[in-house]
C-alpha cells in the first residue's frame, strides 16, 4: 500500500478540513462536545494504528497511555496544582516512557501473544488507578476546569478549534513519520521482519521507537479528553476501550493512513446517533461489528477502493479497444 | 583469502541432530554450490550462517572474526545477505519500494523519522539504478503480490544484493521456475561481480554446474563431501546418495 | 486456612470458565471475547428456568445443555468463518458480546441478581476450625471432578486424542482422517457449556450484575495465557494461582490487590509469551 499524495487528495483534506473549522459555527453547543470528543478519540485511534495498522503489532492496552495521560491533568491540577505546561510534559513524558517500556517488555512477541501481553500490562495500570486512594477508584477525579488553559481556549468552541488544530499537527507528523525511513521500516517489518533484520535493521528499536510515540500521542489524547468533559475515571483504562478503538481502526482499514479515523467516526457516530433512537444502541453496534467483518475484512477503506476499482473496470470497458487491454488491478 | 569458515558447527532441534560437526570454508569470490537431498540440512545451514538459527556448538567466522552469537541484523550490516527458498518480500509494496527499502537500509539516514525517504536523492538514484540493471523499470509500481512467480525469484535476489553484500546467500533461487525462466536467472547471477561471494542451495544440477566452482554435498546433516564440482560429482558416495533422488529431478 | 480456601475456590471456578476458553483458543486459535457474556447469561436462564417451578437440577442440566447448543450453532454459522483471522474474531465475538450483554440488560434493566445457591449448600460447616460457606467447598470438590474428568476425557478417550491431535497441528489431524469442523463446533458447545456451568454457580455466590462478565472474561484470557494457549493443565494451575493471588491480594495488599495480579503476569508473559505449558509456534 503506497502512501502517495495526488492533488486530488491534497484538495479534498482542503476542503475536509475547512468544513471541519467551520462546524462549531453551525452546530449547537451539544454536538460541538460530541465532535471534539470524536476527534479526541481519532487521535487516540491514530495513535493505536501507529503501532497496530502500520507497524503490525496489535495491542490491547493502549487505554493505559490514554488513561495516563488524563489522569496527568487530573492529579496535576486538583492534588499538585500545575500549570498547563506541566501538566503536558508530564503526560506526554510518561507516555513516551510507558510507551518504551512496552516496546521493550513486547519486543519477543508477536501477534496473539502481544495482544494479550499487552492486555495485562493495560490492565495493571488500570488496577492501580481504580484502587489508588489517590486517584479516588471508582468516581474518578472530577471537578478540571479549563479555566486554567492559556491562550482562551476555554469555551467549547475555541476548545474545538484547539483540539483539532492539535489532531492536524498529530497526523501531519503521523504522515511524515510514515514515509519516512523510520516509518517505512516498520512497514516493512510488518510484511516481513525476518526480510528487515536480513537487511540489517534493527527492528526491535524501530518497533520500541513505535510504541514510544504512540504512547506519547495516546497521552495527549487523554489530556485532551479529560479537559473536555472535566472528569478523569477509571474507565479510560479500560480494556474494552482499548478493544472499542482496536475495533475502530480495524473496521476502518488498519493498513491504510486515513482508515481509523473513518472507522472512529463511523462508531462514534453510530453510537450516538443510535442511543438517541433506540435504547437498543449496544445490539445495534455488535451487530455492526459482526456484520462489517462478514462482509469487509478489510475494513472501509477496503471498500472504497473496491468501489473505485469497479469504476475504473466500467470506464475502461466502455471506452475504446486502446484501454480495454489494459488490465485492472 | 578465507571469507567465511565454520568449524565444527551443530545444532538440534527437538531430539533431532539436523547438523553434526560442520566444516566448511568459501573464500572471497568463490562460487559455491550446496546440494543434497530433501532434509540434508542445507536451509538450516543457512540460517546458522544468516543468523536465523544459533548453532549449539562451533564456530562462524566471517572475515576472521566469530559472529555466531551476531543477531541477524548486524550479520547483514558486516556484509551477509540471502534470499530464501519461498519468496520473502513485502507484498502490498511496489517493487521500487522494495529496493528502495533495501538500499536505504545501509546509511545513517536510516534512523530518520522527521523527512520523507523518498526525498533522499541518492536513494533515488541507486534505486531507479538497479531497477534500470535488472531490468525492472517496467514494473516498479506493481505491488509484489501482482507480480508472476518468475519476477519476484528474481526481485527476491535483487532485493538482497541492493546492499553490495561482500557474501550473497541463494537458497534454490530458481525453486519453481520454468527452464526457460531458470536459464535466463542462471544467466543474470552468472554475471555478478566477482566482489561478490555467492553460495547457492540448489536442487538442480544443471543450475549448480553452470553457477558453480565448488560443490558441498550434505546428507543428514553431516558433509558428505565437498571440492571442485567435478571431482565431487564423481566421488561414489554422492552418487549413491543421489541415485535415489535423482529420479525425483 | 480460610483466605486459602476462598482463593482456591474462586480459582477453581475460573477453571470450569477458562477451560473451555483455552481448549478453543489452543485447538481452533480462536478467541472468544463473549466468553463472558456466555457465562452471565447462562446464570440468568439458570433463574429463568427455576421460576417456572423446575427442580433446581432439571433447571441446571437444562440450561446447560441448552447453552451448550445454543455455543454450537454460534461457531457453525458465524464464527468458524473468522478461525484464522485473530482481528476479525476480536470485533466479532466484541459484537456478539455486545448483544448479548444488551439482552441482559433489556431484560433485566442492569439490577444485579442472585442466583439461588444448590440445594443442601445454603449455610456453611466447620472446617479446620471456622465456618466455611458449603457452597465454596462444594465447589472445589466439583471443581477437582471436573478437571479429572476432563483430563480423562482428553487423554483417555478417542475424542479426546482427536483433540489432542488437532490442537497439536490442525493440518495433520485433518488429513489423518478427524472430523476438524464438527470437533471445533462440539469443543465450542461443550466450552460454553462448561462456563454456563460456572456461572450458575459462580453467580449463586457472588451475585450477578453488569460489569462481572467483562471481569469474569479478562480473568478467564489471562488464565488461559498465562497456562499456555491449548493447555488444560496450565489452565488448571494459573487458575488455582490467579484464585489465591487474588484472595491473598484483596487480604493483604487491598490496594494494590489487582496491579499485584497483572504485573508478575504481564512481566513472566514479557519473557515467556508462551506461558506455563503452551508452545510457540504451532499454527
Amino acid at each position: 500500500m503506497t502512501l502517495s499524495v495526488k492533488p486530488v487528495h491534497l484538495y479534498r483534506a482542503g476542503f475536509a478540513i475547512t468544513c471541519l473549522f467551520l462546524l462549531p459555527y453551525f452546530l449547537s453547543s451539544y454536538y460541538v462536545f460530541v465532535a471534539t470528543r470524536i476527534i479526541i478519540i481519532g487521535i487516540l485511534v491514530m495513535a493505536l494504528n501507529l503501532v497496530f495498522g502500520h507497524a503490525g503489532l496489535p495491542s490491547l492496552g493502549h487505554a493505559a497511555f490514554f488513561g495516563l495521560g488524563g489522569y496527568s491533568v487530573a492529579l496535576g491540577l486538583m492534588e499538585w496544582s500545575w500549570g498547563f505546561g506541566t501538566v503536558i510534559i508530564a503526560a506526554c513524558g510518561t507516555g513516551f516512557l510507558l510507551g518504551t517500556l512496552v516496546g521493550i517488555l513486547t519486543s519477543r512477541t508477536e501477534g496473539i501473544y502481544l495482544l494479550l501481553l499487552t492486555l495485562a500490562v493495560g490492565q495493571g495500570f488500570w488496577a492501580l488507578a481504580f484502587q489508588l486512594n489517590i486517584t479516588r477508584g471508582d468516581n474518578g477525579i472530577a471537578g478540571i476546569s479549563r479555566e486554567s488553559l492559556p491562550f482562551g481556549i476555554s469555551s467549547t468552541n475555541a476548545y474545538y478549534h484547539f483540539v483539532l488544530g492539535i489532531s492536524l499537527v498529530v497526523m501531519f507528523c503521523l504522515w511524515i513519520g510514515l514515509k519516512s525511513p523510520a516509518g517505512r521500516t516498520l512497514i516493512g517489518a510488518r510484511e516481513s521482519k525476518s526480510r528487515m533484520e536480513a537487511l540489517g535493521y534493527r527492528v526491535w528499536v524501530y518497533r520500541t521507537g513505535a510504541f514510544a510515540i504512540s504512547g506519547l500521542i495516546s497521552a495527549l489524547a487523554g489530556v485532551l479528553l479529560v479537559y473536555l468533559q472535566g472528569i478523569a475515571s477509571p474507565e479510560m483504562l479500560s480494556w474494552t476501550l482499548s478493544a472499542e478503538i482496536l475495533v475502530m481502526a480495524i473496521i476502518g482499514g488498519a493498513e491504510t493512513f486515513i482508515g481509523p479515523v473513518l472507522g472512529t467516526l463511523v462508531v462514534v457516530v453510530l453510537e450516538e446517533f443510535v442511543s438517541s433512537v433506540t435504547e437498543r444502541w449496544m445490539t445495534v453496534l455488535g451487530l455492526v461489528f459482526i456484520c462489517t467483518m462478514i462482509v469487509l475484512p478489510t475494513g472501509l477503506t477496503g471498500l472504497i477502493s473496491r468501489i473505485k476499482q469497479a469504476r475504473l473496470r466500467t470506464t475502461s470497458d466502455t471506452s475504446s479497444g486502446l484501454v480495454a487491454n489494459r488490465i485492472p488491478d | 583469502m578465507s571469507l567465511l569458515q565454520i568449524e565444527s558447527a551443530s545444532i538440534s532441534f527437538g531430539g533431532v541432530q539436523a547438523l553434526s560437526d560442520i566444516w566448511f570454508s568459501v573464500n572471497e569470490g568463490e562460487r559455491r554450490a550446496i546440494v543434497g537431498p530433501n532434509g540434508a540440512g542445507k536451509s538450516t545451514l543457512f540460517n546458522v550462517i544468516g543468523g536465523q538459527l544459533r548453532p549449539s556448538s562451533g564456530k562462524i567466522l566471517f572475515r576472521d572474526r566469530n559472529i555466531a552469537t551476531l543477531p541477524v541484523y548486524a550479520r547483514a550490516q558486516a556484509g551477509l545477505a540471502r534470499t530464501w527458498q519461498i519468496t520473502n518480500l513485502f507484498d502490498p509494496l511496489s517493487v521500487y519500494e522494495c529496493i528502495q527499502i533495501a538500499i536505504a537500509s545501509k546509511g545513517t539516514h536510516r534512523r530518520v523519522f522527521w523527512r520523507s525517504l523518498d526525498s533522499y536523492t541518492g536513494i533515488r538514484a541507486a534505486t531507479e539504478a538497479l531497477l534500470t540493471e535488472w531490468e525492472l523499470w517496467e514494473i516498479r509500481d506493481k505491488p509484489v503480490q501482482d507480480l508472476a512467480y518468475g519476477q519476484q525469484r528474481l526481485l527476491e535476489i535483487v532485493v538482497a544484493l541492493s546492499g553490495n553484500p561482500v557474501l550473497l546467500l541463494m537458497d534454490e533461487p530458481t525453486a519453481g521456475l520454468s527452464p526457460t525462466e531458470a536459464e535466463r536467472l542462471t544467466d543474470l547471477i552468472r554475471q555478478l561481480p566477482n566482489t561478490m561471494t555467492l553460495i547457492i542451495i540448489e536442487h538442480d544440477m544443471a543450475v549448480a554446474y553452470a553457477l558453480a566452482q565448488t560443490m558441498t554435498v550434505l546428507s543428514l546433516g553431516r558433509v558428505l563431501a565437498q571440492g571442485p564440482i567435478d571431482e565431487v560429482r564423481a566421488n561414489p558416495e554422492v552418487v549413491e546418495v543421489y541415485l535415489g533422488s535423482d529420479s525425483d529431478n | 486456612m480460610q483466605h486459602f480456601l476462598s482463593g482456591l475456590s474462586f480459582g477453581l471456578l475460573l477453571f470450569l470458565i477458562s477451560s473451555g476458553l483455552t481448549i478453543t483458543f489452543g485447538m481452533m486459535r480462536l478467541l472468544n471475547l463473549s466468553h463472558g457474556a456466555i457465562y452471565t447469561i447462562s446464570a440468568y436462564i439458570g433463574i429463568e428456568f427455576l421460576d417456572t417451578g423446575m427442580p433446581y437440577w432439571v433447571a441446571f442440566v437444562v440450561t446447560v445443555v441448552l447453552v451448550a447448543i445454543a455455543g454450537m450453532a454460534l461457531e457453525r454459522l458465524l464464527l468458524h468463518r473468522f478461525i484464522d483471522s485473530i482481528l476479525a474474531q476480536i470485533v466479532a465475538t466484541v459484537g456478539v458480546g455486545l448483544i448479548i450483554g444488551d439482552l441482559i440488560l433489556a431484560k433485566y434493566r442492569g439490577l444485579p441478581i442472585l442466583p439461588s445457591r444448590p440445594p443442601g449448600m445454603s449455610g456453611a460447616t466447620r472446617i479446620f476450625g471456622s465456618y466455611f460457606p458449603k457452597l465454596r467447598i462444594a465447589l472445589i470438590i466439583v471443581g477437582v471432578v471436573v478437571a479429572l474428568l476432563l483430563w480423562l476425557l482428553l487423554s483417555k478417550t478417542q475424542v479426546g486424542a482427536m483433540v489432542r491431535a488437532a490442537v497439536d497441528d490442525r493440518e495433520i489431524a485433518r488429513s489423518i482422517g478427524v472430523p476438524v469442523p464438527k470437533l471445533f463446533t462440539g469443543v465450542f458447545g461443550f466450552g460454553a457449556g462448561l462456563a454456563a456451568f460456572a456461572g450458575i454457580w459462580g453467580g449463586a455466590f457472588s451475585g450477578l450484575g453488569p460489569g462481572i462478565a467483562d471481569r469474569m472474561l479478562l480473568l478467564a484470557v489471562v488464565i488461559v495465557v498465562l497456562g499456555g494457549l491449548g493447555s488444560l493443565k496450565g489452565a488448571f494451575i494459573a487458575s488455582i494461582l490467579v484464585g489465591l493471588v487474588n484472595q491473598y491480594g484483596i487480604v493483604f495488599f487491598p490496594q494494590f490487590a489487582q496491579f499485584a495480579l497483572y504485573v508478575p503476569v504481564a512481566i513472566f508473559l514479557a519473557f515467556r509469551p508462551q506461558g506455563l505449558f503452551g508452545r510457540i509456534g504451532v499454527s
